[in-house]
């Protein structure tokens, strides 16, 4: 199945909407892995209208780069991205798929990331993680030029 | 305006930073922004905002760190030419890239 620019648009909404979905039930490891794949569908359909084949690495900044995204973000944009970006490029990995979610705080709290939060520190960081997510898909898919 | 040049800017922050540091930055295209990381043992246990204003607006250097202007007053108004730059504890850019920063 070849995958192009329109599907990686259509899968970024599909999985941010999803990651709310999770968020909004609890399922706050689904939503934190679903947010960042979001993250990476809308840079992977900015990279396929640049150069049409797939890059099986996952790595957010890299792919960042070569799909040009900063060329989309304007500078009164640009510390939202860094703060979006940044959440999303720190805390997200493909390979999180396998996690369990205790897994996933031990990993956080290495990170130092969830630092402070009183409470359920997985569901803080699943919000933390859809709303940079929201910011990073949502400019790009309203920058978005067929 | 005059074109800054990414070398430059990598030169800079690395003044800032020291030999230690992993610095990857360059222009994603012709007519496009500077953007780019670097990876210090400084930035861990510092939340991102704080780490943002030193790298844009300057600090007064600590134990890791020397003294800095940041990226707007090393470059003043050419600053504008950079756009996303992230920072990355060595922890951080390792579950980022999926390879330690001493070997990238």
């Amino acid at each position: 199945m070849l995958i192009g620019a329109a599907e990686y648009k259509l899968a970024a909404e599909e999985h941010l909407k999803a990651a709310w979905i999770c968020h909004r039930d609890g399922s706050y490891l689904s939503c934190h892995y679903l947010s960042g794949l979001s993250v990476e569908c809308i840079l992977r359909a900015y990279r396929w209208r640049i150069a049409n084949e797939f890059d099986g690495r996952h790595v957010l900044p890299r792919l960042y780069k070569a799909a040009k995204f900063d060329d989309v973000v304007s500078s009164s944009d640009t510390n939202a991205m860094v703060a979006s970006f940044g959440i999303i490029a720190e805390r997200w990995a493909n390979g999180h798929r396998y996690a369990s979610p205790s897994k996933l705080v031990k990993y956080l709290n290495e990170l130092e990331s969830v630092r402070n939060v009183k409470g359920d520190k997985l569901k803080k960081h699943s919000l933390e993680m859809y709303e940079a997510a929201e910011f990073v898909v949502g400019l790009g898919i309203g920058k978005w030029k067929s | 305006m005059e074109k800054l040049d990414s070398k430059t800017v990598a030169e800079a922050v690395r003044e800032w930073v020291g030999a230690n540091a992993l610095i990857e930055l360059s222009r994603d295209s012709a007519e496009g922004r500077i953007t780019g990381w670097i990876v210090h043992e400084a930035f861990a246990k510092v939340d991102r905002s704080t780490r943002q204003t030193w790298l844009w607006d300057g600090m007064s250097g600590n134990q890791l760190l020397k003294p800095w202007k940041g990226l707007r007053g090393t470059f003043g108004e050419l600053a504008t030419q950079i756009g996303l730059v992230l920072s990355f504890s060595p922890t951080e850019y390792e579950n980022a890239f999926g390879e330690s920063a001493q070997t990238a």
